[in-house]
């Protein structure tokens, strides 16, 4: 049996043929009538050239070295302008928002695509809708959902969910596993970093939300987590107080998916489950797009980030 | 058994692989995509050619390539009948996808 590793994620292998597929070796115009590989011939160029490039160098360095030495008045001088200005630094500019929001009415998700340091990005920025926790699987055909996907971890011991969760204004579980926190107050989506956070106080007495999760950006700061391994990551992100919710559509670690999202120009950002776990969203011309079908099941506590209209 | 030209592509999730037909059914199976990929090689030879391992994680049937999206990473598969999905793969492994692909179309002028 072939194994994973036998095949490197830069190669293709056509199936029943015995070698990998040569990309060069694939051009028949490379081939030359004697059956030669035209790389060798190509070479001779590229090396009288070098060897051109050789014998200049050499002559400019003997004459560098030899040359009169130049009374002040001859040398050439070449004067930096005096009035020169410092370019502006970048980070007072501020980040143009990623959505077009153009459409105030209708509620829709708008789904972009990016690459960040070669890791390619799905983002999905929720509009003209109100941002909710919700607990349980929600159903395809429920259409007032326009954007959903999984928020906070489950415990395995217990089935219980990780962290303090409040629910509509109801605390559903309590403790501090992880720092990062999301916190939906009177529909505002609030992401940061804090051991106490007064969101979550906030969110029971004004029906609000609240769940926690791995920090992975604090004001525009990198924090390391402790998993090492790589899956596709998502995450909750504010971005110059746009809230994005951004995935990766290759495994990542979590260093590489934090940095891919400072990156982006995101300050504060959390977790959310990860992998394939279930979500879809609804587009402007109301065509749902499952982002991943894979329904765990049997989880009482499987909870969502969700935005509704 | 799933006839030759009804399979659309195999995906690796860990020792697991995800087979998708013409018909937009996921199975998941418990067989490795190395394994997999032995299955198609033994029971097809030669005429395996028309799938491909592309990287770790996936096996393509070529006759359904869409859009090979270098830069973007994005390789689209469709049956041009309302069943298209979106894989993504290195710039690397989809630079010598698309090379195969305009070789094997030179070769059938």
């Amino acid at each position: 049996m072939k194994s994973l590793d036998d095949i490197r994620d830069d190669e293709i292998r056509v199936i029943g043929k015995q070698d990998s597929f040569n990309a060069d070796a694939a051009a028949p115009s490379m081939v030359n009538e004697a059956g030669q590989n035209g790389t060798g011939r190509r070479r001779w160029p590229v090396i009288l050239v070098a060897a051109l490039a050789c014998a200049a160098l050499a002559a400019l360095l003997v004459w560098l070295l030899h040359r009169p030495a130049e009374s002040p008045e001859n040398v050439p001088v070449v004067y930096e302008p005096e009035n020169v200005v410092p370019a502006e630094p970048r980070a007072d500019e501020p980040l143009a928002l990623l959505g077009d929001y153009s459409d105030t009415t209708k509620a829709y998700t708008e789904h972009l695509r990016d690459s960040i340091n070669d890791i390619p990005l799905d983002i999905y920025i929720p509009h003209n809708a109100t941002p909710r926790l919700f607990i349980g699987t929600p159903a395809l055909d429920d259409k007032k959902v326009i954007f959903t996907t999984q928020a906070a971890d489950i415990r395995a011991d217990n089935g219980k969910i990780t962290g303090a969760f409040v629910l509509a204004g109801k605390p559903v579980t309590w403790g501090l596993s992880k720092k990062g926190y999301c916190g939906i107050i009177d529909g505002k989506v609030t992401v940061g970093v804090a051991d106490d956070s007064p969101l979550f106080e906030k969110a029971t007495e004004t029906g609000g939300y609240f769940f926690r999760q791995y920090p992975l950006v604090d004001n525009g700061t990198l924090v390391e987590n402790e998993p090492k391994g790589k899956a596709i990551r998502k995450a909750v992100c504010d971005r110059a107080g746009e809230i994005i919710i951004v995935m990766t559509r290759t495994n990542e670690s979590f260093h590489d998916f934090a940095q891919a999202l400072i990156d982006l120009g995101v300050s504060n950002a959390i977790y959310l489950v990860g992998s394939t776990s279930y979500g879809y969203f609804r587009d402007k011309y109301d065509q749902l797009s499952i982002i991943y079908d894979k329904q765990r099941g049997g989880q009482l506590y499987e909870n969502h980030l969700q935005w509704v209209e | 058994m799933v006839p030759q030209d009804c399979l659309m592509y195999v995906s690796s999730d860990g020792n697991y692989s995800n087979v998708v037909t013409l018909d937009g059914q996921v199975t998941l199976v418990s067989l490795q995509l190395g394994q997999i990929e032995d299955l198609i090689g033994d029971q097809l030879g030669d005429n395996g050619g028309n799938f491909l391992r592309i990287g770790r994680t996936i096996i393509i049937n070529t006759d359904y390539i869409f859009l090979i999206d270098v830069a973007k990473q994005r390789l689209v598969l469709s049956d041009c009948k309302g069943h298209s999905y979106e894989l993504t793969a290195s710039r690397e492994a989809l630079a010598k996808l698309k090379a195969y692909i305009e070789s094997t179309i030179h070769i059938e002028r």
